[in-house]
């Protein structure tokens, strides 16, 4: 009788796995060539936030019908894997928080030049010289402090002095993500191998590691550590949902053309191997489009649209008052951050 | 007719000679054991008339039918070969009705007549039949695996060392048991054992086997009292070996004056005496004189550990229990019955 | 049946050849420069001072609380042996999750190594139990007939009984904490295996990250040996399969209240607090939303794929494990060694290796669900063998001798007696493979194809955002998912399968 009964429960087991299985793979969700009638389906590796990319693609989607699918991932690891993939790589179009990644990419020639139109619709800073990839959204550095812990006194002038002794274990970094990496690169453009090597070696002492910018903000936020490095739009965004992780949080903008007042660009561009040029094109078009721009400054996302005659949230500090420093987004060197940063330890 | 006929078989694993040349009449509704030591491929030959291995060379016929040999294999399953292996091998998950149905067909499985016979064929109460295995004593399973085997009314049983697992109160029993049922039904057994007494009072016939090889064939009594030699009686029984010469057919030896089995040329010898021929004898002229050692009682009887006087030779009686001397007593030994005797060169 | 086991042992070393493959390719001096650098130091003695603690925890812990379970007359045995059990069923990602959403204060060494002590201190826990409940108690009794008191005895003759149990669980615990990432990455506490998941966030499968696997490679078979020399040639009465012996329990006495007290408060921690703090973000998040369709598609994936992975892992297990059992011999000892292999293997070196393999030689399965699979297989194959060979045992020849010789063929032998005898073994064994894929975090990450999302890794999507409310559903799915699972394990039967 025992052993009936337990022979009857792992069938019923075995049932219920089977079942569940049928169901699942018809659930999938990864077929490409699905539903979509005649119009192509594109494959879009997006490094930038996954909920920004989902309004945009599906207003995109709207207008166009072309359907979307993504593959999520921070802007290195994407970009590092359309290297490796090469001309096999199933992505169409690549966006990315970051500039530097596209920079990487764009050295291995994987990119198609983007369509004249696209590029007249944002100033001619927004995209590298050679025209194979074009920004879409910006972000600025900020410096977030905790203003019971740190006087105004104290403040620091520029980013470069968070290597200094007196700032160690008060700063909070996200070091493994593209975001911070982006920021080196521009301290790496803008003071040299040798500063940014020292520097580097400062902050490894100083501060303290958290995964990911939203993580150092909510620590600043509640005392563990007095301050942190990240972008803009995470204070922003939380102030409009409850201020929760940022009631106890100011924001600094270093200003005067400081490495730490970098002004990140967000680029997409086209995969040179894609099979679907025309569609990846529009998808490229629209992102910096009057209409995609809206969107992007209607979401919650709260980054800055640079399209021509797109205004920002006006909860922002306006783009024009951040005085960032000048950075030939051809020169963000991706790997070479990456290779300075494992040497400090930092990685 | 023969049940089983088995020529020349012989079998190898990897570069191992399990078995080699073995030849062995079955007669009809008899029990044959094979008896011999662990590794010396009894199991083996059991497996080869079962038809679970096939052999490399050499022939087996069932009731007359060639089943193996000449580029020929009947499988199992078609061989009308029943088989209780040790300890039974009940299937776990089916209960004891189930087992022993198992191997009926069509309506014989699914109205219970069959089971029930059964049941009491092998002495076993009708309430058992809806336990499971793991609900029943040794004996228990083993009545229900030779139920099991008996169902599809097979001619031939096979038993591989069937009452090994069983304590030695249970053994007897159930080996009863397994032979009335065996008789009732007519059915020819083949079965493999370790167990001289088991195979000894369980059997028609005693096929002992060495090596590979079939040292004798022959009746218990036979095997027991005459062995073909002195390995085959050493291992049937307790054995004392003494030398001695041979003259017409008697010999005089350390243990008096012995009479030898017919067969054996005059000459130097090896003589085999159990330890029951060896008696206690109360005249203190006959016999030869011996000092008890120390005495092993078991109620029954005893075996007494002596050393005779003259030769300072260690022997073993076995004596009834009735009358045991204690240690340090001297005793007078005579020896009953003829001896077998045996060459002297190895 | 050799030449698909010989392909599945080959299928279950391809992280070794990778990273033998790579460290040869990238040469020494390079291979040397990524090693030797502070970092790595860093991450040793990060990823060392761990593993010592965890293991000396979880022993004490473990063996504590098997024996006032299983030798002393503690209240509630019975309802304490499951719930000593249950944290099996929390993730160590999701009960990291629990404390640190609660307080930040858990973040570092001494909570990370709090945290995962709580989650594995069943690994231990279960082996030891099993052997006290099988050890024969006259060799306590010979003990205190030769005068010695019950420390004593417990020191000189019990421990040294349970040695085996406590080697094989610890080094379970050891491997576990070596392939963690959820968990650590979440405390902020680096390892080499957070270390490579950023490494590949920031370069994908650059050398960094390929020559951090080797190292943590290295560290795993390390451990493996250790165990195999320490376990060395001792032998150990077997356990019985239940002995007939009657173990009496210890009276607890005046020590029953803090004993009582110690259960419940570890109870409290390991399955409380981590419970609790789910129910209150379900109850009251911010962000909790229940977005129905979304929760419904991601388990639906989540069940498909462990189902999938479930039954090919199992499949390949078969060939193996039935020519272990039914042909012994020195080249089946290896296959089945091989198998064994992924249990010393992190999911992020398994995945590491694949992207990289996949990309380079097998261009059409990278980015497919095809090779997702192929990384639990090699993940949870030496699960599947344990099951396997434990189900096939039920099953020995002598079955299929009588059922032929009652008249029925192979394939009505395969239906009526093999099948049956096997079937809850198969099942049992399934199930454990599944249920590992469903909490599975990190080869997921790296190795899911465009589009597919599961509960790990949207859990951990939004555990990455601080989104702990939109967290919450995910982990009590994967929860509920793994609570049955788990209560098998604190059966007899299954209890070796907790790999």
């Amino acid at each position: 009788m025992r052993f009936n009964a337990r022979v009857a429960s792992a069938a019923g087991l075995v049932a219920v796995v089977l079942g569940v299985a049928a169901c699942g793979t018809s659930d999938g969700a990864t077929d490409p060539g699905s539903g979509a009638g005649d119009k192509a389906t594109l494959t879009l590796y997006n490094a930038q936030h996954e909920d920004l990319m989902k309004l945009m693609v599906a207003d995109f989607t709207k207008a166009t019908g072309i359907k979307v699918n993504m593959r999520n991932g921070e802007d290195f690891e994407l970009g590092n894997q359309l290297v490796q993939e090469g001309s096999a790589s199933p992505a169409d179009v690549f966006v990315t928080e970051n500039s530097p990644a596209m920079t990487l990419v764009d050295s291995k020639g994987l990119f198609a030049k983007v369509d004249d139109a696209t590029l007249a619709q944002v100033p001619p800073q927004f995209a590298p010289a050679d025209k194979d990839w074009v920004g879409f959204a910006a972000r600025s550095t900020v410096f977030v402090y905790n203003p019971t812990q740190l006087a105004a006194a104290a403040l620091p002038t520029s980013i470069m002095d968070l290597a200094k002794l007196e700032w160690k274990g008060k700063v909070g970094i996200s070091p493994a993500g593209a975001d911070f990496q982006a920021i080196v690169s521009a301290v790496l453009a803008l003071k040299g191998e040798a500063a940014t090597t020292a520097w580097l070696k400062g902050l490894k002492d100083n501060a303290k590691v958290y995964q990911g910018n939203s993580a150092v903000m909510k620590a600043v936020n509640a005392g563990e550590v007095q301050s942190g490095v990240i972008y803009h739009y995470y204070w922003y965004k939380d102030q409009a949902e409850s201020g929760a992780n940022s009631k106890n949080v100011k924001q600094l903008y270093f200003g005067n053309q400081d490495p730490g007042a970098f002004l990140s660009i967000s680029g997409a561009g086209v995969i040179k191997s894609s099979k679907h040029q025309a569609e990846a094109q529009q998808l490229v078009k629209y992102l910096n489009s009057a209409a995609g721009q809206t969107v992007l400054a209607d979401s919650k996302a709260l980054e800055y649209p640079i399209g021509n005659g797109a205004t920002a949230n006006k909860a922002l500090k306006p783009l024009t008052e951040l005085s960032p420093p000048t950075v030939d987004l051809t020169t963000l060197n991706g790997p070479k951050v990456v290779e300075l940063m494992q040497q400090a330890g930092l990685l | 007719m023969t049940a089983v006929s088995v020529r020349n078989l012989t079998k190898s694993f990897d570069s191992t000679e399990v078995l080699r040349g073995i030849d062995l009449t079955v007669p009809e509704e008899s029990v044959t054991a094979i008896l011999g030591p662990s590794g010396c491929g009894k199991t083996t030959l059991l497996r080869l008339i079962a038809g679970f291995d096939a052999a490399d060379s050499g022939e087996i016929h069932l009731r007359g039918q060639l089943v193996c040999g000449e580029g020929r294999f009947v499988a199992p399953q078609h061989r009308r070969v029943g088989y209780v292996p040790q300890e039974g091998a009940l299937f776990p998950h089916l209960d004891v009705g189930d087992n022993i149905s198992f191997g009926l067909r069509g309506r014989e499985r699914r109205d219970g007549h069959r089971v029930e016979e059964l049941l009491s064929l092998v002495g076993l109460e009708s309430v058992v039949r809806q336990r499971f295995p793991h609900q029943l004593s040794g004996g228990q399973q083993q009545r229900v695996a030779l139920a099991r085997a008996l169902a599809p009314g097979p001619s031939l049983i096979l038993l591989d060392e069937p009452f090994s697992s069983l304590d030695a109160a249970l053994r007897e029993g159930t080996g009863r048991a397994v032979l009335e049922a065996l008789k009732a039904t007519h059915t020819t057994a083949l079965l493999v054992t370790h167990d001289q007494s088991e195979a000894l009072s369980l059997a028609d016939q005693v096929a002992v086997m060495r090596d590979g090889m079939l040292a004798q064939v022959g009746t218990p009594h036979e095997v027991y009292r005459a062995p073909a030699d002195l390995g085959v009686a050493e291992f049937v029984g307790a054995a004392v070996v003494v030398d001695a010469e041979v003259v017409d057919g008697s010999a005089s030896s350390d243990l008096g004056r012995l009479n030898v089995l017919p067969g054996f040329d005059d000459g130097p010898a090896r003589l085999l005496v159990r330890p029951e021929q060896i008696e206690l004898v109360g005249s203190s002229q006959a016999g030869v004189e011996a000092r008890v050692i120390d005495v092993s009682y078991f109620g029954h009887d005893a075996a007494l550990h002596l050393e005779v006087l003259a030769s300072g030779r260690l022997v073993t009686a076995r004596v009834s229990g009735t009358s045991v001397p204690v240690p340090d007593t001297l005793v007078r030994l005579s020896v009953t019955g003829p001896v077998a005797a045996y060459g002297t060169e190895v | 049946m050799l030449v698909p086991a010989v392909l599945i042992a080959l299928v279950a070393l391809i992280p070794l050849f990778f990273v033998a493959g790579y460290v040869l390719t990238i040469g020494w001096d390079e291979a040397v420069a990524l090693t030797w650098r502070p970092r790595v130091g860093e991450l040793l003695r990060n990823t060392g001072l761990l593993v010592a603690g965890c293991v000396a925890l979880t022993s004490v812990i473990g063996t504590g609380m098997a024996w006032l379970v299983e030798r002393t007359t503690l209240p509630g045995r019975r309802v304490w042996n499951v719930l000593l059990v249950a944290p099996l069923a929390v993730p160590a990602f999701v009960n990291s999750f629990g404390w640190v959403s609660l307080t930040a204060r858990v973040e570092g060494y001494a909570g990370a190594l709090m945290i995962v002590t709580l989650s594995y201190y069943p690994l231990v826990y279960l082996p030891v139990a099993a052997m006290l409940r099988g050890l024969d108690p006259a060799l306590e009794e010979t003990s205190a007939a030769l005068g010695y008191g019950p420390w004593h005895t417990f020191i000189r003759v019990v421990l040294p009984q349970l040695r085996p149990a406590l080697l094989g669980g610890t080094l379970i615990v050891a491997l576990h904490l070596l392939a963690e990432f959820g968990a650590l990455q979440m405390l902020r506490y680096p390892t080499f295996t957070t270390a490579i998941y950023d490494q590949y966030r920031s370069s994908f499968n650059g050398p960094a990250a390929n020559m951090l696997a080797a190292v943590l490679l290295l560290c795993c078979v390390m451990l493996l040996t250790l165990e195999l020399r320490l376990r060395g040639h001792q032998h150990y009465a077997r356990l019985g399969g239940g002995s007939a012996r009657h173990i009496p329990h210890r009276r607890l006495g005046r020590a029953a209240a803090p004993s009582l007290v110690a259960v419940v408060a570890l109870t409290t921690l390991a399955l409380g607090v981590p419970l609790g703090s789910l129910t209150f973000w379900l109850v009251t998040g911010s962000s909790t939303g229940f977005p129905l369709g979304d929760l419904a598609a991601t388990t639906a994936t989540s069940l498909g794929l462990g189902a999938a992975g479930a039954f090919i892992t199992m499949a390949l297990a078969l060939p193996v494990a039935w020519l272990c059992v039914r042909r012994r011999g020195r080249l089946t000892t290896l296959l089945e060694r091989s198998t064994y292999f992924g249990n010393a293997v992190p999911g992020i070196v398994v995945a590491l290796a694949l992207v990289t393999v996949a990309i380079r030689f097998a261009r059409p399965v990278y980015q497919t669900v095809l090779l997702l699979m192929l990384a639990y297989a090699i993940m949870f194959l030496p699960r599947a063998m344990v099951s396997v060979r434990a189900a096939l045992d039920q099953a020995p020849p002598v079955f299929d001798d009588v059922s032929h010789t009652l008249g029925s063929g192979p394939m009505e032998t395969l239906r009526r007696v093999t099948l049956p005898l096997i079937a809850p073994g198969l099942g049992a064994g399934t199930a454990l493979v599944f249920l590992a894929i469903v909490t599975e975090l990190t080869a997921t990450l790296l190795l899911a194809p465009i589009g597919t999302r599961t509960l790990a890794t949207q859990f951990w999507s939004n555990t990455s955002s601080i989104a702990y409310g939109a967290a919450a559903p995910y982990a009590a799915l994967m929860v509920v998912l793994s609570a049955p699972v788990t209560v098998l394990l604190t059966r007899d039967r299954w209890r070796s399968m907790s790999v």
